[in-house]
């Protein structure tokens, strides 16, 4: 009797388990692509990765979330701060939901800490900033692709290489964040700006989370022809306005590297003291460019707000992700063959033309901004585009 | 070498930056004396003013209106903390740690409406120039929160020490039971106070918005340093509260200025300092909330 229920079971568990095979076998040949989001919504960068969300869910909105015949289906995970729950939610992601690609994170923290485990288990990952030099030197993996910039490098050298030659300015004052990217950068700048024969005369390190900028703006050496900063979010804010309110921007020039400083959301709560900051980026949201005329307008149509470079870069990134699945005709599974069409992509992004080469960050313009008063509102107005900027780019004097 | 004018912005720099952190202090003190708890949510009570105030100033264009919403705001959601929750709790550690939560919950609203980047407010345009030192330009509002702060700093030691008001206050301080006893409400007294408290937070928080910005972050960052001026300076006394708030200011921005890789050391280093010479801070207070130690 005993043995007849054993058999009974194994019999059954092992019908059950074929069936259920042959349905997955099914699922995975036609079924629908399943894509991962890692978004930061809770923490001091939550309103920018809404942002980045909505960038993301316009550009699958536009091929009605299908891509060669398959459904794509989207699961949003907020990954707050912390870069071990980031690394958690990657996992969950692959053993509960199986997904077949990722898309995120932001902060190079997190990416580090996901960066093993998508590299052993082979997940195809596009995060939308995460701009470390790293991911592309000694943390590099084939399956970590991005679609920001090379922070320190680009734009940081064009924050060095036009207010040399267009500005004409040659004694520079660096403050910058103090922590790693910080100080990467301004060794960027530096590397640059003193190669072409400028001079940095002072270097002000300001601790994240700075309350009040008074005494590190007082420190800045009014000799200097212009104050060359990285600096993002809150800290950007009490920044710009110190140095307005200190008299400093009247006496000398300002020349920021970009996506940080006075970019929007931050801009917009500095007020008239950012007026007439020139920097460096690789995106303005006020560039006038038809496919960004229309992505600014397909924003507000859907979501009612301002396009801003999160807003961008989070779009850019769900756009590789269904030129490269197109490319494969959505056989997503064949990861090689996503990786090959990845590194081969070349398309008209908001920001400009970008392209890949066999890189894993974007080769793309760079533009040399301003900030001007247009409507009342503040924007960073495009005065200059420097073409085809790889993520190493250098002066051609230096190269 | 640093020339006299720089040093001279960075002087009063740091007294304007010491004036804020007395009026967060000063609540803290008269909270901790007279109904001996901690408030947590202190510094989400400044962030939160922070964020009314501007979008009520923003809105209006008036200054004074920005400030009058976050103060009665923070005043009424003291009041309602005290009369609600705080006075229903048993015992004081209960108490804290509501405190905490509110923290959070007060956190995750202001993101919930208004998003996580800072927003700022501008001066009012009376107090809108500067003036010039040296080379450099000093904010006239910087000036009048210097000026606001002292009224404010005289006008708390008149109540405390001169008004009946003030010292059926350091007498609750002293013995509750003793308070009671002679037929006045002790509770109301802790509604007052606390709501005083929450006033003056606010007050903070709105006058910062167009120094600091009004920022999610805030909360944490501000009520650190506000309860390192409580210890610097001594736990229950007004005088103490600006002795320390004022001794805080001006070693963070000269410390910034000569030393800027050490700034947040040097705070606390300064605290670790005055703790091991002086256990109970620079004002000691028997225990008194009061201004004669």
């Amino acid at each position: 009797m005993k043995t007849k229920l054993v058999v009974i079971l194994v019999v059954g568990v092992l019908v059950g388990g074929i069936l259920l095979a042959g349905c997955a076998a099914e699922e995975e040949a036609g079924g629908a692509i399943k894509i991962g989001v890692l978004p930061a919504l809770t923490g001091s960068l939550g309103t920018n990765e809404e942002q980045a969300v909505h960038g993301i869910k316009l550009a699958f909105d536009e091929v009605n979330y299908e891509v060669a015949g398959r459904k794509i289906e989207l699961i949003v995970k907020d990954v707050g701060m912390d870069p071990a729950v980031c690394l958690t939610k990657v996992k969950e992601l692959k053993i509960q939901n199986n997904v077949d690609l990722i898309l995120g994170p932001c902060v190079t923290s997190a990416g580090l800490a996901i960066r093993d485990y998508i590299h052993e288990n082979e997940i195809l990952t596009i995060a939308w900033f995460c701009s470390s030099p790293k991911f592309i030197e000694e943390k590099y993996s084939r399956y970590f692709f991005r679609s920001s910039h090379n922070s320190g490098h680009q734009p940081t050298g064009h924050s060095a290489y036009i207010p040399y030659t267009v500005n004409g300015y040659r004694k520079a004052v660096c403050i910058a964040l103090d922590y790693q990217a910080g100080r990467d950068e301004v060794e960027g700048f530096k590397k640059i700006f003193e190669g072409l024969g400028g001079n940095v005369t002072q270097e002000i390190y300001t601790p994240i989370g700075t309350l009040d900028y008074t005494p590190y703006v007082t420190q800045i050496d009014l000799d200097a022809d212009f104050v060359w900063s990285f600096h993002w979010g809150d800290d950007a804010v009490r920044f710009v306005r110190a140095l307005d309110d200190y008299g400093i921007k009247d006496q000398v020039g300002l020349f920021f590297t970009g996506g940080g400083t006075v970019e929007p959301p931050d801009l917009w709560a500095q007020g008239d003291s950012a007026l007439g900051i020139e920097d460096a980026s690789h995106y303005s949201p006020v560039l006038n460019t038809p496919e960004n005329l229309r992505f600014v307008q397909a924003i507000r149509d859907k979501y009612q707000e301002e396009v801003t470079i999160y807003t961008e870069h989070g779009y850019v990134a769900a756009k590789m992700a269904i030129l490269a699945l197109e490319e494969v005709e959505g056989a997503v599974e064949d990861v090689d063959g996503m990786i090959q069409a990845l590194e081969n992509l070349e398309f008209e992004a908001p920001r400009g033309p970008i392209k890949f080469e066999g890189l894993h960050s974007p080769i793309q313009n760079i533009y040399h901004r301003v900030v001007e008063k247009v409507d009342g509102k503040l924007q960073n107005t495009v005065i200059g585009t420097y073409t085809e900027v790889g993520p190493y780019w250098m002066p051609e004097e230096l190269r | 070498m640093p020339q006299a004018d720089q040093l001279a912005l960075v002087f009063l720099n740091g007294i304007a930056f010491g004036m804020l952190l007395f009026l967060l202090a000063a609540g803290l003190v008269l909270m901790l004396g007279v109904m001996n708890i901690i408030n947590l949510a202190h510094g989400s009570f400044f962030m939160l003013a922070g964020f009314i105030g501007v979008a009520v100033g923003v809105k209006t264009g008036n200054f004074a209106l920005g400030i009058l919403a976050g103060v009665g705001a923070i005043g009424f959601l003291g009041l309602v903390m005290e009369r609600f929750f705080l006075r229903r709790l048993p015992g004081k550690s209960e108490q804290v740690l509501f405190t905490l939560g509110c923290v959070y919950i007060i956190w995750d609203l202001a993101r919930a409406v208004w998003g996580s980047s800072p927003r700022f407010l501008s001066a009012p345009s009376i107090l809108g120039g500067s003036v010039a030192i040296g080379d450099y330009q000093f904010p006239v509002y910087r000036l009048a929160v210097i000026l606001f702060g002292s009224i404010i700093a005289i006008g708390l030691w008149f109540f405390v020490e001169r008004t009946r008001l003030g010292a059926i206050v350091r007498a609750g301080a002293d013995d509750k039971e003793m308070v009671a006893g002679i037929g006045i409400d002790i509770k109301r007294v802790f509604a007052a106070v606390f709501t005083l408290a929450a006033v003056l937070a606010g007050l903070a928080g709105v006058i910062a918005a167009p120094i600091l910005t009004a920022d999610l972050d805030m909360d944490w960052l501000i009520l650190t340093l506000a309860l390192v001026v409580m210890v610097v300076g001594g736990l229950r006394t007004i005088q103490g509260a600006l002795v320390g708030s004022l001794l805080i200011g001006l070693v963070d921005s000269l410390g910034k200025f000569f030393f800027p890789e050490l700034s947040m050391f040097l705070i606390f280093g300064v605290m670790a300092l005055i703790l091991a010479f002086r256990p109970y801070g620079i004002v000691r207070s028997h225990e008194k909330l009061g201004l004669k130690s």
